[in-house]
């Protein structure tokens, strides 16, 4: 049998993450993931690094943490993963459009993440292949971007390089529990593991492995296409995209959504994102979606009618009832803690994520106000 | 909705399009070429060919007399699906097909090994090499080494030296002696095609060279000179026998990877061929796959050449007509009378030939760690090491969105095997049939225009 301080199930960015930062605080980690690394929502991503689209206030400070936790980790191992500060637009052509956007910058703006209202001179210098209706937008200077698959490999990496483990293709059997019903080890594929603490980044498969514990937790995917052009000569610089972005992700309507979020990659693609669907793990591509999100994008940037598509990404992202990440430990079952529902921000938050999940595991305090992320606002424990 | 839908215009779309018309069904056939024939009847504007040209001038002919036949030309499929029994496919001129009867007739692809300097200007893929001349006559350099493996490099050598281009040399890796004693057993044509490619190849002096291969090409931003070197049964390089030769360009073939995008996209069951793992559609006597209404005939059900191409090719169109309720099945049967036994006889022999022209796995100890894998995407052979042995990665899937490898503009259809076998090989498991099969996974079947596929919606 193998013994662990932490173990840490999947092994995507969330769960590379909360690995890493374990790791480097010293407490041996074994990552077990069913699939390969970042086999799942993280490698269906664009690798969205915002602060921009943050409204609610712990989301607010989850994802400023999150955004400089990214930095500080590329300092430390090594910035192999296509991390950049591009900074994001946000834009609307409307007026009241524009209205919410300023009120929701200066709401962020009070909250720590910088905004600046931009005119049409500036917005030219600053995308100038952008359509010339568009006069106004706010820059947020904060967003980022990364190739989240190789974050994920390059963060398990240096937890492989700090005595910790990978267990690729490894399932999780079930928990072992002492008379307490407290965790004591974890049953898989490949060998019973006997640690304290486990962490449920699993994701959109989250309440699984929650049942499995023998508790419950409602995490359900929704599905979203990202188109992937043809390779073209540095067109566009930011993370550009207009304000029904925001209103989307708040929305609950299950049919189609879209609106577009337009930037391009190291590698010379066009990322064009992000359709929202609640239809379950469907994987059909859904004609409508990419017609909209291509019409959406040549409105923004006319020059993108002249690029082709070249490839569709389809990923379910995990969500919530609340839209809220869960962060936190298991109100039902002692030493389950779980990581996950992080919706389409998977990727910027999961260092902060990562840091907080540590820090309750140390038992020191964590960063921000972690009570909003915790499971037992679904779990019907006061 | 009667109307067949028949993707690739190759001599099994051909031949299936003429069976459904004689049974007086309609059918449109879809070709991103500008002109039918497929890769083995390639021609220019004007229909002239070297030899074996009579069958297509029969079929193009029959074709044209047929008004119920449409042919469209210069048309790709970037994307198809199949949902109740329905098949759509959209079109890169913004339109789209949808039908209850379908024929995959995709074909093949060239396959390619890579070794240091094949991503060299001068460099092709001997299928290429042939497509350039037939398509324009253009000669690709003055003097031309053909290597590979597989019957098909003689026709490429010979059409060369009939276009003027001095041939080097033909390196054949693995070592066929008197394989065609064996053809002539089997097939009188092939036998009759063989014998004039070694006319025209000794009549041109070319030696014909058994167990040779180029394990690098050389130069200053273009082919100058390449590396052979006589080569073992694994295709190992043997010690001592290394030659250099100035030359100005090369044409290489290791045999066909039949295109599956389509009938990836459209689910029909595939199997995995039990002697070159490649991936191909499995279909039934009738050529039916695993999707009703959807048939298959040609190299995407297995390569086997142009004779078996034409034969599934009709016995598919045969038993589309039947379903269609177009001719009984008295009428079909006599519409067949002995193409069941030729297929499987042709069958038979192909797969001798692919026993026969094998790659081995010793072609990869002709990389280096600069050697270049995914030419789109200029993704070494170290690097491919790397995510593998450094961050981890363990199936090809995850190694491939690690390193970029075959995420290009050809969407791995030049190197998706060959770096499937080279993962695999790193990561001490050889590729799972699964993923072989994912390599033909594109949702997007070849790049489409934003502005067209926005279009679509309005």
């Amino acid at each position: 049998m193998k013994t662990a301080d932490v173990v840490v199930i999947g092994a995507g960015v969330v769960g590379s993450s909360c690995a890493l930062i374990m790791a480097e605080a010293g407490l041996k980690v074994i990552v077990v993931d069913r699939g390969p690394i970042a086999g799942g929502t993280t490698g269906a991503g664009e690798g969205n690094i915002m602060v921009s689209d943050k409204e609610i206030v712990p989301e607010i400070q989850l994802a400023v943490r999150s955004r400089n936790a990214w930095f500080e980790i590329a300092d430390r191992i090594g910035n192999n993963f296509e991390l950049q500060a591009k900074g994001g637009i946000a834009l609307s052509r409307t007026d009241a459009g524009m209205a919410g956007l300023r009120a929701l910058a200066s709401h962020q703006n009070a909250h720590g993440i910088e905004t600046i209202e931009v005119d049409g001179a500036r917005l030219r210098e600053l995308e100038p292949h952008m359509n010339p209706e568009i006069e106004t937008a706010i820059h947020y200077p904060g967003d980022g971007q990364c190739q989240p698959m190789l974050s994920a490999a390059y963060f398990l990496r240096t937890v492989r390089h700090l005595k910790g483990e990978v267990w690729q293709r490894t399932e999780v059997l079930g928990f072992s529990k002492d008379k307490d019903g407290s965790i004591i080890g974890v049953r898989t594929s490949k060998e019973e593991i006997s640690t304290r603490y486990v962490v449920n980044a699993t994701g959109t498969w989250a309440g699984d492995i929650a049942r499995l514990a023998g508790s419950e937790l409602s995490i359900m995917p929704r599905r979203g296409f990202i188109l992937v052009t043809t390779p073209a000569p540095k067109l566009i610089h930011h993370k550009v995209y207009d304000a029904d972005y925001v209103a989307n992700v708040a929305s609950d309507s299950p049919e189609l959504q879209s609106s577009a979020v337009v930037e391009g990659t190291e590698s010379g693609t066009i990322l064009i994102g992000a359709s929202r669907e609640r239809i379950g793990f469907d994987s059909r591509i859904n004609m409508a979606a990419l017609e909209r999100l291509a019409k959406q994008a040549i409105s923004v940037f006319p020059v993108l009618s002249k690029l082709e598509l070249l490839r569709v990404y389809r990923g379910f992202r995990p969500y919530s009832p609340d839209h809220l990440p869960v962060i936190g430990e298991d109100a039902n079952v002692k030493g389950l803690f779980h990581c996950a529902g992080h919706e389409g921000a998977g990727i910027g938050t999961a260092p902060g994520s990562g840091e907080i999940l540590t820090a309750m595991i140390l038992g020191k305090p964590t960063f921000m106000d972690a009570t909003p992320f915790l499971p037992k606002r679904f779990q019907g424990v006061a | 909705m009667s109307r067949t839908i028949i993707v690739g215009g190759g001599p099994a779309g051909m031949s299936a399009a003429v069976e459904i018309a004689r049974a007086g069904g309609d059918a449109i056939i879809i070709d991103s070429n500008p002109r039918l024939g497929g890769q083995y009847w390639r021609h220019g504007p004007v229909a002239e060919f070297s030899y074996d040209g009579e069958r297509f001038v029969a079929l193009q002919a029959e074709i044209n007399n047929h008004p119920s036949i449409e042919v469209r030309a210069s048309t790709q499929v970037w994307r198809a699906s199949y949902q109740d029994g329905v098949a759509t496919l959209w079109l890169n001129d913004g339109t789209s097909l949808t039908g209850e009867t379908l024929l995959i007739a995709t074909g093949a692809y060239d396959r390619s090994l890579p070794f240091p300097g094949w991503d060299l200007p001068g460099s092709m893929t001997a299928g290429g090499a042939q497509a350039i001349l037939k398509a324009s006559g253009a000669l690709l350099g003055r003097s031309v080494f053909v290597a590979g493996t597989g019957p098909f490099l003689l026709p490429v050598a010979a059409s060369l030296v009939e276009a003027g281009v001095k041939v080097l040399g033909v390196l054949e890796a693995n070592r066929v002696n008197g394989w065609v004693n064996h053809l002539g057993a089997v097939d009188v044509r092939k036998m009759k095609d063989a014998v004039r490619y070694f006319k025209i190849l000794s009549a041109a002096k070319v030696p014909i060279r058994m167990g040779y291969a180029i394990i690098e090409a050389r130069g200053d931003g273009r082919i100058e000179e390449v590396v052979i070197a006589k080569v073992d049964r694994n295709f190992t390089v043997k010690p001592g026998t290394v030659e250099v030769h100035k030359c100005d360009a090369i044409a290489t073939g290791w045999g066909f990877t039949p295109d599956l995008t389509i009938a990836h996209s459209l689910g029909v069951s595939t199997d995995v061929h039990p002697i070159d793992r490649s991936v191909v559609i499995h279909v039934d006597a009738f050529q039916e796959t695993s999707q009703y209404g959807i048939f298959a005939a040609g190299e995407s059900t297995g390569v086997g050449g142009v004779d078996l191409a034409l034969i599934e090719g009709r016995i598919a169109g045969i038993a589309i007509a039947v379903q269609r309720g177009l001719i009984s099945t008295v009428e079909a049967k006599n519409r067949s009378v002995g193409l069941a036994s030729e297929r499987s006889k042709i069958r038979k022999f192909a797969n001798a030939l692919l026993s026969v022209y094998k790659i081995r796995e010793g072609w990869r100890s002709w990389l280096n760690p600069e050697t270049i894998l995914c030419r789109c995407e200029e993704v070494t052979f170290k690097q491919v090491r790397n995510v593998v042995h450094d961050l981890g990665a363990s199936d090809v899937r995850t190694a491939k969105l690690l390193s970029r490898c075959g995420m290009g503009m050809c969407q791995a259809r030049v190197c998706g095997r060959m770096v499937a076998d080279v993962i695999g090989a790193e990561i001490g498991a050889p590729a799972t049939d699964d993923e072989l099969r994912g390599i033909h996974n594109r949702p997007i079947a070849h790049p489409i225009s934003l502005q067209t596929l926005a279009d679509q919606g309005q």
